[in-house]
């Protein structure tokens, strides 16, 4: 490890905007805990110019479709409420929780009343991969499934899905917002205005840190004309 | 391109240390600062860079001319780039002051993530080791910081 010089920390020479440039190049959690190194990087560690770049580059319009008004004073603040629960985007058509980050592991519930009621439901992971040719194929286990049924004692349903792939047929698919999605299972919302789902992504394989996905959320659709065929 | 003539225009930096540096136009217009007081004709033949001394006007202008060449492809460029941090982190710190103040974007972009990079997964203690930073919270300030982001101390690398 090289060493700085003796006497004055080299951070006390930068402006508070260098050092929040610096973290604002690190990760949520990495921002989080530089919060607690002192009062300056207390300051710069919250900063707009930090959550503006963890916070996924379309969401100005992601908060203007949202059903009811999102309310925040800071981008951390607003960060913390995209990510903490779904917003309601255009109608009840779709419901995005946002988690935006490198993720090893997902797991997110929701009540299900923001839903249409009997209508079949698809999730769909909204995700991008870095660039890794080495991992050729990512692979992980999907599950779509109600509180109630896993009391019941449900196995999970444990969906494979292909995050990347040259061979299999269930690729993911490119969005016009520049994200790519892959349906991690589907439900019918059947189980009145007090159902809670849980949608979860793990055993992420061939991961590493390299291919971590950046998920951007988890998207709810309804599966058009799905009765009828 | 129309814009070609036979002779190359040039400017003169001046540093801190008064030393001058004779370099092409198309160079140090990269950095916007230079290329707005040169719009502005506040400056005329000599511009004065009193925030830079000339230990990094020369890493900067390295930098410059590699970045100005558009013979250069991406992944050489990215080549450069990563071996032009792999420096002293005091002189990364410099170089972060001097590209600030100068305005040189992605030179300012690679010397941060350099830094950034250094502390990516490090405990608050480690950091404030490694940098020489002083902990100006009381006890009680930084217990309440660490409740609210819990989850973010969890699985630090080791110190």
């Amino acid at each position: 490890m090289k060493q700085p010089k003796k006497g004055a920390s080299l951070f006390s020479l930068l402006p508070e905007d260098c050092i929040s440039a610096i973290i604002s190049l690190t990760s949520p959690r990495d921002a989080c805990r530089a919060s607690a190194i002192s009062s300056a990087f207390k300051l710069a560690a919250n900063s707009d110019i930090v959550w503006e770049k963890f916070l996924p580059y379309d969401y100005p319009e992601i908060i203007s479709r949202s059903v009811s008004p999102v309310v925040y004073s800071t981008k951390k603040e607003l960060y913390f409420r995209l990510c903490n629960s779904p917003i309601l985007l255009d109608g009840s058509k779709l419901v995005l929780v946002l988690i935006a980050v490198p993720v090893v592991d997902i797991g997110t519930k929701m009540q299900t009343h923001m839903l249409s009621p009997n209508t079949t439901y698809a999730a769909y992971l909204v995700f991008k991969l870095p660039e890794n040719k080495e991992a050729y194929e990512v692979t992980a286990k999907s599950s779509v499934r109600f509180l109630a049924e896993i009391q019941d004692g449900a196995e999970a349903s444990n969906n494979r899905v292909y995050l990347k792939t040259a061979t299999k047929r269930t690729k993911p698919q490119n969005r016009v917002d520049g994200w790519m999605e892959i349906e991690m299972g589907e439900f019918k919302n059947d189980h009145g205005d007090g159902g809670e789902l849980e949608i979860q992504l793990t055993d992420i394989m061939n991961l590493t840190w390299f291919s971590c996905p950046i998920v951007e959320g988890i998207e709810l659709r309804p599966k058009e004309n799905h009765d009828l065929e | 391109m129309a814009t070609t003539t036979t002779e190359t225009k040039m400017l003169t930096l001046c540093t801190s240390d008064k030393q001058q540096f004779q370099i092409e136009e198309t160079i140090a217009l990269q950095a916007v600062t230079i290329r707005n007081m040169v719009e502005d004709e506040c400056a005329s033949n000599v511009i004065p860079l009193p925030n830079v001394n000339s230990k990094i006007m020369i890493q900067i202008i390295e930098y410059l001319k590699k970045h100005v060449d558009s013979s250069v492809s991406k992944e050489d460029m990215e080549k450069f780039d990563s071996a032009f941090v792999e420096k002293k982190l005091s002189e990364i710190f410099d170089i972060i002051l001097a590209a600030n103040y100068l305005n040189i974007k992605n030179l300012l972009d690679i010397c941060c993530q350099r830094v950034a990079d250094v502390m990516k997964n490090k405990s608050p203690e480690w950091v404030r080791r490694t940098f020489n930073i002083v902990n100006d919270f009381t006890a009680e300030e930084e217990a309440k910081i660490r409740k609210e982001h819990e989850w973010a101390f969890e699985g630090v690398d080791e110190d």
